[in-house]
């Protein structure tokens, strides 16, 4: 279960502050699975980065009982001077028992297919080889919830149909909150969502419904592609509890 | 392709959930010291025995040139000693916090993942630096016990509480050199003379009591001065050193290390967000 309470992001640029989303409030109980709609610049990706942990809200609480996944799909989180199976390693080392390391280096081997590449510094790689990599340690973790995004469309034909197999298996055991522009992959893996517009969320029950919704409002131009104006007045300053 | 599978219901056997805090921070400071050995091994031809050669080279170009201008009085301790002491334990402080300043530039892929917190690298910095510096005093040490046949060591404790206390100095001057240039990047290029001025304040290459009396004062402010002097003495009690005091670079770096700590959590969210 992930219980998100008055959550609100802003960035400050250039000394002026944009709010990307305020006071959001959700529950997602275990065993759903959500896809989260919104146009470019909504802030569904600032969403999940919140929720993985790796950015921290200007307010609001994430609880959760769950283990949580960092966003999969995006290509962070590699140190360039660094090969491929360091790179697995030094993820390994954090997130599983000493023993397990040696098989989650082999399983992101045997899934990322880089040859001898997976022992060449990950800054030599092509785009592809690293979402390849990205996606295969992110799934060589046994997770309750996995951040996916955009990742059904990395990679080639043979990387995609090898990665949706692969989630499709993983949701038997897992749920996922997902970020993707190809609407057809969140029908597949999600069971409702929220559309993240102007700084707000809509929640949807009926995902067929949402992305209709979504879809209408893309090709009307009535979504915001924007983050909400400046308005530091209203951003509360308190740390997260 | 297989991995570790459990029901929803199951407990998981990846991730941190469930870890004590202590369990996160013992697997963070392994990977990242792992991921700073690799990058220093990587660095250099010859693999860990070229890491090792570089600051044992660094030793030998500094006893040629300090050896030339005859600053070399170690009085009753050999000199070799001497000028090891002076070097490594200097070596082990000016490191820490020198790489420190970049800690945060270097690892920032790095703390994509959330259990990675900005003063884990300086942790792992500590480590490497620490490790690989006393590798080579003992490696020193050992030549010298075998070239001029002699005893070494008359207090290994104080000897290894030298060490400690050098690296303590190193590792909190890092957490404030490392949060406070990343706050005010100018003072990043401060930071890097600050450890050169303290070279000539900690009697690195010369006992610093043969000065005038007036310039004692310079010297003996200084904690990592202390500890130079305390570990040469570990090695001959027969050392002469009026002012060295364990206590008071005890005291200095358990203040330091709290001002240290007090400083970094007032702003580790501002490290993490900017």
């Amino acid at each position: 279960m992930i219980r998100v309470r008055g959550l609100t992001k802003s960035y400050v640029y250039q000394g002026s502050r944009s709010v990307i989303f305020k006071n959001l409030d959700f529950t997602i109980a275990t065993g759903e699975s959500v896809a989260i709609l919104g146009a470019n610049g909504a802030g569904k990706s600032t969403l999940l980065r919140l929720l993985g942990g790796i950015d921290l809200p200007d307010s609001g609480t994430i609880e959760t009982d769950a283990s949580i996944s960092w966003p999969v799909g995006i290509v962070g989180g590699f140190q360039g001077s660094l090969t491929g199976r360091e790179n697995v390693t030094f993820v390994s080392r954090i997130y599983a028992a000493k023993k397990d390391i040696p098989s989650k280096i082999r399983y992101v081997e045997e899934f990322a297919e880089l040859g001898v590449y997976f022992d060449r510094p990950f800054k030599t790689y092509s785009s592809g080889m690293r979402s390849r990599i990205a996606f295969g340690l992110s799934m060589a973790f046994d997770f309750d919830v996995y951040l996916i995004d955009e990742v059904t469309a990395a990679g080639d034909q043979r990387f995609r149909e090898k990665s949706k197999r692969l989630l499709l298996d993983r949701k038997q055991r897992a749920d996922f909150l997902m970020v993707d522009h190809n609407l057809w992959g969140l029908k597949l893996h999600c069971d409702r969502a929220f559309i993240l517009d102007a700084g707000k969320i809509e929640e949807f029950t009926n995902l067929d419904e949402a992305v209709a919704i979504h879809t209408e409002r893309l090709l009307s131009g009535t979504v915001s592609t924007h983050p909400l104006s400046p308005d530091p007045s209203q951003v509360p300053s308190e740390p997260v509890t | 392709m297989s991995i570790a599978g459990s029901s929803r219901s199951g407990k998981r056997s990846d991730g941190i959930q469930g870890l004590s805090g202590w369990k996160i921070q013992w697997r963070v400071v392994d990977a990242l010291t792992y991921r700073e050995l690799r990058t220093r091994v990587g660095e250099v031809r010859g693999g860990f025995l070229g890491v090792l050669l570089q600051p044992l080279g660094l030793l030998a170009i500094w006893m040629i040139f300090l050896s030339a201008l005859n600053l070399n009085r170690g009085g009753s301790l050999n000199v070799v000693l001497f000028l090891t002491s002076g070097i490594v334990l200097f070596s082990i402080f000016s490191h820490i916090a020198n790489r420190s300043v970049t800690a945060i530039q270097a690892n920032e892929a790095l703390l994509f993942y959330r259990p990675v917190k900005p003063i884990d690298t300086v942790i792992s910095r500590t480590i490497c630096e620490s490790g690989l510096y006393i590798c080579c005093m003992f490696i020193m040490l050992a030549g010298t016990w075998i070239y001029l046949d002699q005893v070494v060591m008359s207090d290994l404790g104080l000897f290894l509480i030298s060490l400690l206390l050098a690296a303590s100095l190193g590792f909190s001057t890092g957490v404030i050199f490392m949060t406070a240039s990343h706050l005010v990047p100018a003072f990043g290029q401060v930071a890097i003379w600050i450890p050169r001025i303290l070279w000539f304040l900690s009697g690195v290459p010369f006992r610093y009591w043969v000065f005038p009396a007036w310039t004692r004062p310079f010297f003996v402010w200084n904690p990592l001065m202390h500890c130079i002097e305390l570990n040469r003495k570990a090695m001959s009690d027969e050392y002469f050193t009026p002012d060295a005091n364990l206590n008071y670079v005890i005291v200095w770096v358990v203040v330091q290390t709290t001002i240290a700590f007090w400083i970094y959590s007032n702003n580790e969210r501002r490290l993490l967000t900017l």
